[in-house]
């Protein structure tokens, strides 16, 4: 059985690293990317995620609110949810983490450390 | 093992933002001539050294990642009022990009830039950095006072506080917006009301839930004008959204008067 995971970053260097180091995590993964906040919210609806990886700086809706909309929706709030950020306030860490968020990670983040976390919330197969 | 790095992916975005910097550097400066600095064009520069900080990190690119940091710390104090926004700061961010610039060049053929000249620049910035102009804001806030949801507050990034605060300072009317869109189409709906919106003010967030029914979502955007509410409501009506006029955020009060950008 494979997991299907969502990437959701607006640097394209981010993204394409953040998916290479997923990728090994495990054969098989389903992974799918937004480039922004938007996209992800059109995403959900027609995929069921096991893990959501999101930044916060980003265009459109923030990474904070795309956090808020996942785990306050009957339908997405079990998917466990990895922020992944240039290092940023203190303030928005503690946010991220009190909005539900099950991961905080400071970029630039070392892919070992990555797969690990992803480890953790991925069905095994 | 995997390269997880692909230095033309890099090369491209790092071009790609270089060039959007001198765009918006360019139009910050035509904004500091008129007299008006745009909020968003100043967070979009800040945006910018944020994710060249990021990428150049995560490859190794240690002098890039350090020059860039310290655009990025400059540029938030800049966005969060803790310095000025002049021509000062737009001429050595101009001159940082033109340097990253021959940086990521010389790294597409295998070459470096001379050390000196990223520690000249460095220097520069560590200078202004520590510049006795630099204030210290007070970051807290209470929202005893405000009638905005907190489910609403507890999700702004401490910029967007710091807007809401900005614009609470400048005596600008808050509003939150509710609206609901499909979810096949609601970015061109919102985009097309975010442009309406910051034509009359500034839009300080956009937060999504969950829509009335599966097929919907619905967009709660907080946001500041100089207009009154009549003004609003008679530019809105005929459009399918709720709006109402909230208390914002108490204003912080600087250790000295700010000179940062105005909403």
């Amino acid at each position: 059985m494979s997991s299907k995971i969502l990437v959701v970053e607006d640097s394209p260097t981010t993204r394409a690293m953040i998916i290479s180091a997923i990728e090994e995590v495990a054969g098989g993964l389903e992974i799918f990317e937004s480039k922004n906040g938007f996209e992800a919210l059109k995403l959900l609806p027609h995929h069921s995620f096991d893990l959501i990886i999101t930044d916060i700086n980003m265009p459109d809706i923030n990474g904070l609110e795309l956090v808020s909309f996942v785990k306050r929706n009957q339908a997405y709030r079990h998917i466990p949810l990895i922020i992944i950020t240039t290092e940023g306030s203190e303030r928005d860490r503690e946010k991220g983490l009190s909005l539900g968020a099950n991961e905080y990670l400071v970029k630039p983040f070392n892919p070992e450390m990555l797969q690990n976390v992803v480890k953790k919330y991925i069905k095994k197969g | 093992m995997t390269e997880f790095k692909d230095i033309n992916e890099f090369l491209a975005e790092a071009e790609e933002i270089i060039s959007e910097l001198s765009n918006t550097l360019s139009k910050l400066s035509e904004g500091i001539n008129a007299g008006r600095v745009d909020p968003d064009t100043l967070n979009s520069i800040f945006r910018s050294a944020h994710t060249l900080k990021g990428i150049s990190g995560m490859f190794g690119f240690a002098e890039m990642a350090t020059l860039t940091h310290k655009m990025e710390d400059i540029l938030d104090s800049v966005r969060m009022g803790r310095l000025p926004t002049n021509h000062d700061i737009v001429n050595i961010m101009f001159e940082a990009v033109d340097l990253i610039n021959e940086m990521i060049v010389a790294k597409g053929k295998g070459e470096e830039v001379g050390h000196d000249k990223v520690d000249a620049i460095i220097a520069r910035l560590n200078r202004i950095g520590e510049s006795p102009s630099s204030l210290s804001v007070v970051s807290t806030y209470s929202d005893e006072d405000t009638d905005i949801d907190k489910g609403i507050l507890g999700v702004l990034t401490e910029y967007e506080e710091h807007r809401l605060q900005q614009n609470m300072k400048a005596g600008n009317t808050i509003f939150l917006a509710g609206v609901e869109f499909s979810i096949a189409a609601f970015d061109e709906g919102l985009v097309e009301l975010t442009d309406f919106l910051k034509s009359v003010g500034e839009v300080i967030a956009t937060l999504p839930s969950t829509g009335d029914s599966k097929d919907t979502l619905h967009f709660d955007i907080l946001f500041g004008t100089q207009k009154d509410a009549a003004y609003i409501e008679e530019m809105l009506k005929g459009r399918n959204l709720t709006v109402r006029r909230v208390r914002g955020l108490s204003v912080p009060v600087p250790q000295a008067e700010s000179a940062g950008p105005e909403a």
